[in-house]
């Protein structure tokens, strides 16, 4: 028991430290924009100025006027809703295939223990999900400066791109 | 395994975990292209900016101030951030636009500390299960009250009746009860590999206005209590128990087992202050067996392999040397032996506890007769790490009270002398209580057997040295089997509950 608790911890230590490590390419952030009326735009942010913020949607180039957003949230990284059920579909699958089997070899009416494990499971991730979104989410003004740093040209956008 | 026992272990788990298990946020920051002086001493990687929209993503850098250039080592990558060269570059800092950092924070959010944890204790108990799934899903006959409680067995039946020739009636405590109606349904479930052989289940009620007014002996006699003492000195071998037994609560004494003996002994001396010299009293003892008799039960199959049915054949034949070792064996791990101490005689044997199984405590009232003095002393000896205890007091006892036994109103259908239920059945026993009183002290009286199912990988354990140890000499053979239990005692009961899905 003791050796398998410290075999989980060593993978999950290996698991939490192996993004750091990574060099991703130099992409913006990905930025969802909130804007009047419940619209929002969401894609990579581009380029930021005094007056406008240009996002990149599905290989288009949308340009917003700052005036017009409320308000816009950056994700920094990390896991969220996905990878919380993810984790939890999988890590709940797997050890209620093992427990079922594990408890059949003994014991009889062990129908429910993969359902139950899934349910445990479920909830688990359900209540992780909101707090790991909320980490991975920062909101920030919608001013240049606050948004720059994000962008995949801080220095404003280049005469021709070509996204 | 007691909870002072798990927790430094559970709260160094969780310690550790929640500082490990966190999410890697990036923090970017832009400078202008002059204040790379100040980003000197920064190691990380750097992104350079060109007017051009092209970005150096930098790993090693350095700043030459005399040909104001970078001196460095990355990747170059166009608008579109496809890379276009790896290698050295030098770039000269009148055409960088901005430079660039990004700093990555650990955080340590709330719902990936409970997303870790549970997979660390989850995973745990997993591989823990499926390396040894007897430790989490063994069982044995059991009842439940399903209007106190679904999940929680109130008494296991017939326990230690693994053959024919062991037949015996169980008498077992379910608790005061108030029936909102005027009949009360017992569930009976036969949740393990095994075949249960049911003569008999009966109810016995004795009204009783309040919990402990009443207790039972195992003989079966049920006596009126008029005052309940608890220990003023409770000294085991581990030290101090009057937290432990001092009250009908969750908190159990257990100590573990000798890891070169099953059949160890110890002890624990309990005082109590006497209401009045000359009183007839017992004692109430709460408690239920830990896994080592499941074990001792299990592996014992194991080691007889395809001779188990000839093995549990000669118990029924009554062979002398089966019966031997049956008493030997289940004498020494499946009691507890009650010892009063006499200021002549010194201590002297009063009593016993049994009561076979690990799932359900019971209770039981051992009389000690009239005791002189202003204090009783009692021993109870035990194998060690073979118990656990929940509750000792000294009752002073009034009158004999009878029991009104009470046949199934509704039974299910049966064939012959016994009820045959196989893994997965349960039955339900409705009882009519008698008019008059409003609440009951309720106890079941259960007869019959079981037969255990052998396992198909117990057959490889099979062992001819160990089944004529367990023949010749029963008290060797628990010490041979002492390492083996020792080495998943701290597993077995954490298993074995945490586990207990559909139950």
């Amino acid at each position: 028991m003791r050796l398998s608790i410290v075999i989980a911890l060593l993978c999950l230590a290996a698991g939490t430290a192996a993004p750091a490590q990574r060099l991703k390419p130099p992409f913006g952030s990905q930025v969802s924009v909130d804007l009047p009326k419940g619209r929002r735009v969401s894609g990579e942010l581009l380029a930021v100025d005094h007056d406008s913020i240009w996002v990149l949607q599905h290989q288009t180039r949308t340009s917003i006027p700052l005036r017009d957003v409320s308000q816009v949230r950056v994700i920094r990284g990390g896991m969220g809703t996905k990878g919380a059920l993810l984790w939890s579909l999988t890590f709940g699958l797997v050890s209620g295939v093992a427990l079922q089997s594990a408890c059949s070899s003994v014991a009889d009416d062990c129908s429910d223990v993969l359902p139950k494990t899934l349910l445990i499971w479920v909830l688990i991730g359900a209540g992780s999900a909101a707090s790991l979104e909320g980490s991975r989410v920062v909101t920030v003004p919608a001013v240049p400066d606050s948004l720059r740093a994000r962008a995949r040209f801080p220095q404003g956008l280049p005469a021709a791109p070509e996204p | 395994m007691s909870l002072s026992r798990v927790a430094p272990q559970l709260l160094a788990s969780l310690a550790l975990t929640s500082a490990v298990a966190c999410i890697h946020v990036q923090q970017p920051s832009v400078y202008e292209p002059h204040e790379i002086v100040s980003l000197d001493t920064f190691r990380a990687p750097l992104r350079v900016h060109m007017k051009s929209g092209i970005v150096y993503q930098l790993t090693q850098w350095n700043y030459v101030a005399d040909d104001s250039v970078l001196q460095a080592r990355g990747t170059l990558y166009d608008i579109d951030r496809t890379p276009v060269s790896d290698g050295e570059f030098r770039i000269p800092l009148d055409s960088v636009a901005l430079v660039q950092t990004e700093r990555t924070k650990q955080l340590h959010p709330f719902g990936m500390i409970g997303l870790a944890t549970m997979s660390v204790i989850w995973g745990s108990l997993t591989v823990a299960c499926t390396a040894d799934p007897k430790s989490c899903f063994g069982s044995c006959p059991t009842f439940y009250v399903d209007s106190v409680s679904r999940d929680r067995p109130l008494a296991e039946g017939f326990s230690a009746s693994f053959a024919r020739a062991l037949e015996a009636t169980d008498v077992d405590a379910l608790g005061l009860v108030r029936p909102a109606g005027s009949n009360v349904t017992i569930r009976m479930a036969n949740e393990a590999w095994e075949t249960h052989a049911v003569r008999s289940v009966e109810l016995l009620a004795v009204p009783a206005r309040q919990a402990n007014e009443v207790f039972a002996t195992a003989q079966g006699q049920f006596y009126g209590v008029t005052h309940l003492e608890s220990p003023a000195r409770c000294a085991g071998q581990a030290g101090d128990c009057r937290r432990a037994l001092g009250a009908q609560d969750s908190l159990t004494w257990h100590s573990v087992t000798d890891s070169t003996d099953l059949a160890a002994q110890e002890t624990i001396d309990l005082a109590f202050a006497l209401p009045h010299t000359g009183a007839r009293v017992g004692l109430a003892l709460a408690a239920r067996q830990s896994f080592v008799s499941t074990f001792v039960l299990y592996q014992t199959m194991a080691y007889f392999g395809e001779e188990t049915g000839t093995w549990l054949a000669a118990l029924e034949r009554d062979d002398s040397l089966a019966l031997r070792a049956h008493r030997q064996v289940w004498g020494t791990i499946g009691k507890i032996t009650v010892a009063v101490f006499d200021s002549i005689a010194g201590w002297r044997e009063t009593g016993t506890f049994e009561e076979a199984g690990p799932i359900a405590t019971d209770v039981q009232l051992i009389p000690l007769g009239s005791v002189a003095g202003d204090t009783v002393r009692l021993r109870l000896t035990m194998a060690r790490g073979s118990w656990r205890i929940g509750y000792a007091a000294l009752a002073t006892l009034g009158a004999e009270r009878e029991a009104i036994r009470l046949e199934p109103v509704e039974l299910a259908p049966r064939t012959g002398k016994y009820l045959i239920t196989y893994p997965g059945d349960e039955y339900r026993f409705t009882f009519a209580l008698p008019r008059g009183a409003q609440s009951y002290a309720l106890y079941i009286k259960s007869r019959g057997y079981y037969y255990e199912w052998m396992r198909g990988e117990w057959l490889a354990e099979q062992n001819r040295r160990m089944m004529a140890l367990f023949a010749i000499d029963p008290r060797a053979a628990l010490q041979v089997l002492a390492p083996s239990f020792k080495a998943r005692e701290q597993a077995f009961e954490q298993n074995f509950w945490a586990s207990r899905f559909g139950r």
